[in-house]
């Protein structure tokens, strides 16, 4: 990986996503499938061009014996929110939306590194009041209760 | 130029309602701390605030989000020279001698001067959208189906490549944004389009859930990496004293750089996708070209100051006129906001300054007032704001995480498009990462359906004949002329930007 350039990766996948979608759209009538086809084999032409692209840029570096640059070199932090996200948002049909907001808001001052409880404290109790008093009052959203109510 | 009576007494009368004018002090307060607070931005704010304005009258809303937009940009700067930690990026040229001047021990002037600047290059801007908004929506009359199909393309080719580096990732990031806008049952024939049997794609997906994955949710996982570095202490805010105003002879030496950076910020603002950092570099190097001591340009210049604050607060009212005329947006922030006018049942075009002319100029105007309110603000707040910019992103994520979902829960009352928002928040965070364009893949978003229709529209119209149809329509020509020279215009901005800083270095 570390020898190749990202836009071959990109490009790749980029080519193999619109082939295949292009492969659904020749599926549909004629009519519905005209937009989908045009934009698909331009975005083909363009995954190519990003695919030779990357192919020149990991040659060159290769040629000069420049590592590739690690774009990923700092994504533990981005996919711990990423899943915690996911989990909060499983919660929400589970736990009710407030009950799980409340679990998911000290997760992430924790792991973004609030100590203080005072701080949190503040923060759970103005965040809830602001939401439930613009979405439940005013707006008069149901926002889900989960399956404890 | 006649003025219409009545429309201006709805204007004023609109104005005067005490909902617009809480949404305007909100708009202007928000906007100056969301644009101080590094790493928060105006497009962030607008995206997780559409929801909230949902249950408001369209104008009460829009002067909402316009007024966040402008204050935003001037929110940026505050920071950018008190603690050289700009705010946005359009305040990048604001610290090179606004900082300066602070440790000079002319910390205030500066915040007086980039504030006055600001809201005079805001004002000019406003004035520039009032005067030639309206004629450039009639232009729209002319338009038929070829012409919303090329108004399209030439919308998502400029803001395509000129919002990233690379062009073809720019362009490639607004045709993927054109087929998410297929996803869902086809207008015309009722065919479902790539919905895979789920029936909730059926109506297409949602274009707020996906805006505040692309802004937000990506934003907080971008700031995840850099864990722990984002708190600011307000112990870093220097002793701020002497005098707020620049004096006479100062003013005097102003006067043509703050004219000049106006233009220029206008200009940059209507060209979609080129927005406030352009127009800031440009307008400084601008200033320091015809300065009598441009050596003294990096060291706390006034001039530099001016240049910069003034360009980038002209390109918020220059970045409306294509919005609200033809929907182009001029930037990232009024792509959001186009959002914004559709939620508000609002189709920018002619019909936006007949049918709708009450809302519009109340907008107009609205933006006009919240550019006063935000010098009158700034002057009296900009110390208090850097304290409140010191708030650390851990206390912000869980809130912009949780605004998040509620608003795009809000959209349908579904949970549905809560998992859209989350998966467009990962698209988010990965195409950032590797140089595509968020803001082009909204764009299309909007523009797809329009794009779709004219060019099927043009497809029977043309009678077999498609080309030639094209080349026989005045208007059509223009807008290909246009998208020639979108497509080549980022080499020359890139070109005047790389000679800006070149010349910088160099000094």
């Amino acid at each position: 990986m570390k020898a190749i350039h990202l836009d071959l990766v990109i490009g790749a996948i980029m080519l193999m996503f619109s082939a295949v979608f292009y492969s659904l759209s020749v599926q549909m009538p004629s009519d519905p499938a005209v937009f989908p086809k045009l934009i698909l084999a331009t975005l083909m032409a363009f995954s190519a061009y990003i695919l030779v692209n990357g192919i020149s840029k990991t040659w060159t570096a290769k040629k000069q014996g420049v590592a590739q640059e690690r774009v990923f070199k700092q994504v533990r932090g981005p996919i711990v929110t990423f899943v915690a996200l996911c989990v909060y948002v499983i919660l929400i049909d589970v736990l009710g939306f407030f009950v799980s907001s409340t679990l998911a808001a000290v997760f992430f001052m924790r792991y973004f590194g609030v100590s203080s409880y005072l701080q949190m404290l503040l923060v759970l109790i103005i965040m809830n009041s602001f939401i439930y008093m613009l979405f439940v009052w005013q707006l008069r959203i149901s926002l889900p209760t989960g399956l404890l109510l | 130029m006649t003025i219409d009576t009545a429309l201006l007494l709805s204007v004023f009368a609109q104005l005067a309602s005490p909902d617009v004018l809480l949404m305007l002090c909100v708009g202007v307060l928000g906007g100056i701390f969301l644009g101080a607070l590094p790493g928060l931005s105006a497009t962030m704010g607008i995206a997780l605030l559409i929801p909230v304005t949902f249950g408001m009258q369209p104008v009460a809303a829009l002067v909402l989000l316009s007024a966040i937009y402008a204050a935003a940009v001037y929110g940026g700067s505050i920071t950018a020279i008190l603690i050289h930690t700009p705010g946005t990026p359009a305040s990048a040229a604001t610290a090179m001698d606004g900082y300066q001047m602070t440790l000079r021990g002319q910390g205030l002037k500066a915040l007086g001067t980039s504030t006055l600047c600001s809201v005079i290059g805001g004002m000019v801007s406003v004035v520039a959208l009032l005067l030639l908004a309206p004629p450039l929506a009639q232009i729209s009359l002319r338009f038929s189906a070829p012409e919303y199909f090329l108004i399209a393309v030439f919308g998502l080719t400029i803001i395509g490549s000129l919002s990233s580096g690379a062009m073809a990732k720019g362009l490639s990031a607004g045709l993927l944004g054109l087929l998410i806008s297929l996803v869902g049952v086809d207008v015309m024939t009722a065919y479902p389009r790539f919905t895979f049997g789920v029936a909730e794609l059926e109506n297409g997906i949602s274009l707020i859930p996906a805006m505040i994955g692309l802004f937000s949710i990506s934003q907080v996982m971008i700031q995840a990496e850099k864990l722990h570095n984002a708190k600011l202490h307000s112990s870093d805010v220097p002793k701020l004293e002497g005098s707020l105003f620049p004096s006479r002879a100062e003013w005097r030496k102003l006067r043509g750089t703050i004219s000049r950076s106006s233009i220029i910020g206008v200009l940059v603002g209507c060209l979609p996708g080129a927005g406030g950092d352009v127009a800031s570099w440009v307008a400084y190097n601008e200033a320091k070209r015809n300065a009598k001591n441009p050596d003294d340009f990096g060291k706390g210049e006034i001039e530099g100051l001016a240049a910069a604050e003034t360009s980038n607060n002209a390109v918020t009212g220059g970045a409306m006129i294509p919005l609200l005329t033809l929907g182009i947006p001029g930037s990232a922030a009024t792509a959001v906001m186009l959002g914004g006018l559709y939620i508000h049942g609002l189709q920018p075009g002619h019909e936006l300054f007949t049918v709708n002319a009450h809302i519009v100029y109340a907008i107009i105007v609205g933006l006009l007032l919240a550019n006063m309110l935000m010098g009158i603000v700034g002057l009296a707040l900009a110390k208090q704001v850097v304290k409140v910019a010191s708030v650390p992103f851990a206390i912000l994520a869980p809130i912009i995480v949780v605004l998040s979902v509620v608003g795009s829960y809000t959209i349908n009352n579904s949970m549905f498009d809560v998992y859209v928002m989350t998966a467009f928040g990962l698209l988010g965070y990965l195409m950032r990462k590797t140089g595509f364009s968020t803001a082009a893949i909204v764009l299309a978003m909007i523009l797809g359906a329009m794009a779709e229709l004219g060019f099927r529209q043009s497809l029977v119209m043309s009678k077999g004949n498609l080309l030639g149809y094209y080349f026989d329509r005045p208007f059509s020509l223009l807008i290909m002329g246009l998208i020639l020279l979108a497509l080549l215009s980022p080499l020359l901005l890139r070109w005047k930007r790389k000679r800006a800083l070149r010349v910088l270095q160099s000094s």
